[in-house]
């Protein structure tokens, strides 16, 4: 604090605060210093005298205060009396005058001095007080003169500005602001003393900055005064540094905006409201479904925009408005149109800075699609698992990253164990394994996770508990990550021992079947051959001996007629032969039926399917919707259409493909619009010689390595015997189709 | 002259023992016929 500036007054404040004894004292002591002097000092004259006692009195008042003035006026009066007028012999009256006068004009002396002296303690009081506000304000006070140099410079104003007020006092206030607003600010001052305002904030208009003494810039607040005194213009400055608020109000401001934004862009329904349901911010989620047409809420009252809402609503809306928290995870919500939805909402109060409830907060989130996604997934759940446990299917799920295994008690049942009886472990697969399979079917997992197998599909053989082997069936599926990564590998495996077992059986059925009918057809085609060698011999014979005698000359018709009509009738026999196998292969007519013969081709399909050869090839029906049904041997056809797929899947495989498709087409044509006519078409071995398509049809004609060719034999004079046409084409590209007709139900 | 064969026939069937012998008569060999060979 700077005292040099009161020094005057801190010498009355020191003796306005001693005691009164010692001030008394010095009372005394005054006056008998006057005393003295007016005795000691001839030359004093009696009005010099006077003075020296008024002097006394004066100085005794004003240092020591109006008591102590009174004793030396009272002393000062014994004096004067002693030291003046007594001996002066002057008459009562004058004596009394002259003390009256002393008295008077001492009395008027000591009010005045100690009025004045008053005065100036309390003006000295109000400066101190002055100073001690402005040395212990938190802001910085600056006063600056007419020509704006510093005059005062306090305690905050140093450490605001970091410069000492001895640096401060008598400098320019421009060297505390930023270069480039010290024009501005010149202006500035001089504008505001001309205008008499006395005082007002600065910077209104746009924030001010100061500049510290180690020339760093800092946003200020300010406000300045001005005051005149003598004719010279002073302005006062008050300073606050707003570093720090301004941060904060900088941070508050980034913060609403970032609390906004993750508001209006929140993927779900949000809105806050007031406490009269005014929307004071929404996420844009919230305009697109409850919005009604507006493009921003914000200010508009909830219930003007929903007029329709309902009461169950505006009862959770009162509720948070009275500080409940209100949420539905689940809520069933039927719009007007008649359309469900489920939502997910939560309405609840927010506070604000007086922690007073300053509105609420309403959340919704539309779960409909999400809803309904989880009750297809259970329902798909409940499927697979009834599937699974219907076709009695063992469930196993690896995981390609841990090697954990899971395998489902379905999976352990198959090969004889409880659920507790086996761990779910990948070695108790892979240790059941048949010794035969092992190698081929590990090769074919490793070959199928590396991708070089398009399907996980295999027959092996798992050891059985009571230490037999069970065939097994499995299929199996990669996921993958989204980096086509596998994690994990998961599959179905079904116990076929049974089924294999069965097809065995089949096959050895099959092959004996087939066995028999190569013999039954051996011994038909010797008995044939036997029965059409007798009158072709015959034939022979004659027309030989018929040829040598017209040859020789010798044309008689008596000898030649014989021998021709036994030809004739020799010829006849072989007919005769010839009718009755037809008669034979008639036999089955009685068993004719009602059948439809897309049913056929279907059932056909399925058979050739189960022989197993189908490999990569396909059988696809094109079968003719609402075809009237046909009279005939359903065994017979299907047996035809079990011919004539088969051997169009082999003639395939003949020509060296590896895969491709025969089609089996039913449909009722213009040209016979009474019977069905049924196409095969295969893609094989190209027959492009008339002779050839139809010779096929003749018994034992065959290409094939193996075989009779009775097939197509067969199964033409069946087609026949049925009353329907059986014949082939050559494809415009590979192979041929063969066509039959047959006649619908009349 | 030359020696006088006799061609046998056998067959169950008339008209092969029949057609055969006419054809060996052509030839002209002397045949005879006969249904089974017991005969």
């Amino acid at each position: 604090m700077n005292f040099t500036r009161f020094k005057t007054q801190s010498i009355i404040l020191y003796f306005d605060e001693q005691p009164y004894l010692l001030r008394y004292g010095l009372a005394v002591l005054a006056v008998a210093i006057a005393a003295m002097a007016t005795h000691t000092i001839p030359v004093i004259g009696e009005r010099a005298a006077f003075l020296l006692f008024f002097f006394a009195i004066i100085q005794t008042a004003f240092w020591l205060g109006l008591n102590p003035g009174i004793l030396a006026m009272a002393l000062s009066l014994i004096a004067v009396n002693a030291l003046v007028l007594f001996p002066a012999r002057i008459g009562p009256y004058a004596v009394f005058i002259l003390n009256a006068g002393f008295c008077f004009v001492s009395a008027v002396m000591i009010v005045t001095t100690n009025f004045h002296r008053r005065s100036t303690a309390a003006l000295q009081e109000s400066r101190q007080r002055y100073a001690g506000i402005v040395e212990s304000a938190l802001d910085a006070i600056i006063t600056i003169d007419a020509d704006q140099r510093m005059t005062l410079f306090n305690a905050a104003a140093e450490k605001m500005f970091g410069c000492t007020a001895e640096e401060a006092i008598g400098e320019s206030i421009e060297r505390f602001i930023p270069e480039r607003f010290r024009p501005a600010h010149d202006a500035h001052i001089r504008a505001f003393g001309s205008f008499g305002v006395t005082s007002r904030k600065m910077g209104e208009s746009a924030s001010i900055s100061g500049l510290r003494a180690n020339g760093k810039e800092f946003p200020v607040e300010a406000t300045i005064s001005q005051c005149e005194i003598n004719g010279e213009k002073s302005f006062t400055a008050i300073l606050r540094d707003v570093t720090e608020l301004k941060r904060f109000e900088d941070s508050l401001t980034k913060s609403q905006a970032q609390l906004r934004t993750f508001i209006e862009q929140a993927p779900l329904s949000i809105a806050m409201f007031d406490r009269e349901m005014n929307y004071l911010v929404t996420s844009r989620r919230w305009i697109e479904e409850f919005g009604r047409g507006y493009d921003d809420l914000t200010g508009h009252n909830h219930y003007w925009v929903n007029p329709d809402i309902s009461a169950e609503w505006r009862e959770i809306h009162v509720k948070a408005q009275a500080g409940e928290f209100l949420k539905n995870d689940d809520d069933l919500w039927i719009q007007a149109d008649g359309s469900r939805h489920w939502l997910r909402w939560a309405a609840y109060p927010w506070t604000n800075q007086e922690g007073k409830i300053g509105g609420i907060i309403i959340s919704c989130e539309d779960i409909t699609a999400r809803r309904i996604a989880e009750e297809e997934l259970r329902t798909a759940q409940k499927r697979l698992t009834l599937v699974v446990e219907e076709v009695k299917a063992g469930y196993w799920d690896w995981d390609l990253n841990t090697g954990t295994v899971y395998l489902s008690p379905e999976w352990k049942r198959q090969i004889g164990f409880d659920e507790d009886e086996l761990l779910n472990r990948w070695e108790e697969w892979e240790s059941r394994l048949h010794p035969d399979d092992r190698a081929l079917v590990l090769a074919a997992t490793e070959n199928y996770i590396a991708g070089l197998l398009p399907v996980f599909e295999l027959e092996f053989r798992l050891r059985h508990k009571d230490g037999l082997y069970r065939w097994i069936h499995s299929r199996g599926g990669l996921l993958r990550d989204p980096n086509n990564r596998p994690y994990r590998m998961l599959g179905i495996n079904l116990d076929i021992t049974d089924y294999k077992k069965q097809k065995e059986l089949r096959d050895r059925r099959d092959k004996m079947e087939q066995s028999v009918r190569l013999c039954v057809v051996t011994q038909t085609a010797a008995a044939i051959a036997h029965e059409l060698h007798q009158p072709l011999a015959a034939i022979s014979s004659y027309s030989e001996v018929a040829l040598h005698m017209l040859r020789s000359g010798n044309q008689n018709p008596e000898k030649l007629s014989p021998l021709m009509e036994i030809c004739a009738q020799q010829a006849q026999r072989a007919g005769g032969v010839i009718r009755q196998l037809m008669t034979v292969l008639h036999k089955d007519e009685t068993l004719s039926e009602s059948i439809d013969i897309n049913h056929l081709a279907q059932e056909a399909l399925e058979l050739v399917k189960a022989d197993g050869h189908l490999g990569a090839f396909s059988i696809e029906l094109n079968l003719a919707a609402a075809l009237p049904p046909i009279r005939a041997n359903s065994l017979q056809i299907e047996m035809v259409l079990v011919n004539l797929l088969r051997n169009g899947l082999e003639s395939m495989q003949e020509s060296g493909l590896s895969a491709g498709t025969i089609t089996l087409t039913t449909r009722s044509t213009d040209d016979t619009p009474a019977m069905v006519q049924v196409t095969v078409r295969d893609g094989g071995k190209c027959v492009t010689d008339i002779a050839t398509l139809k010779t096929m049809f003749q018994p034992f004609y065959t290409i094939k390595p193996q075989g009779l060719g009775m097939d197509l034999a067969i199964s033409h004079a069946l087609i026949e015997a049925h009353g329907g046409k059986m014949w082939a084409e050559q494809n415009a590209g590979n192979g041929i189709s063969v066509h039959f007709t047959l006649p619908f139900v009349i | 002259m030359s020696t006088q064969f006799c061609v046998f026939i056998v067959d169950d069937e008339y008209v092969i023992r029949h057609s055969l012998g006419l054809v060996m008569e052509t030839a002209g060999f002397a045949y005879q016929t006969f249904e089974s060979a017991e005969e």
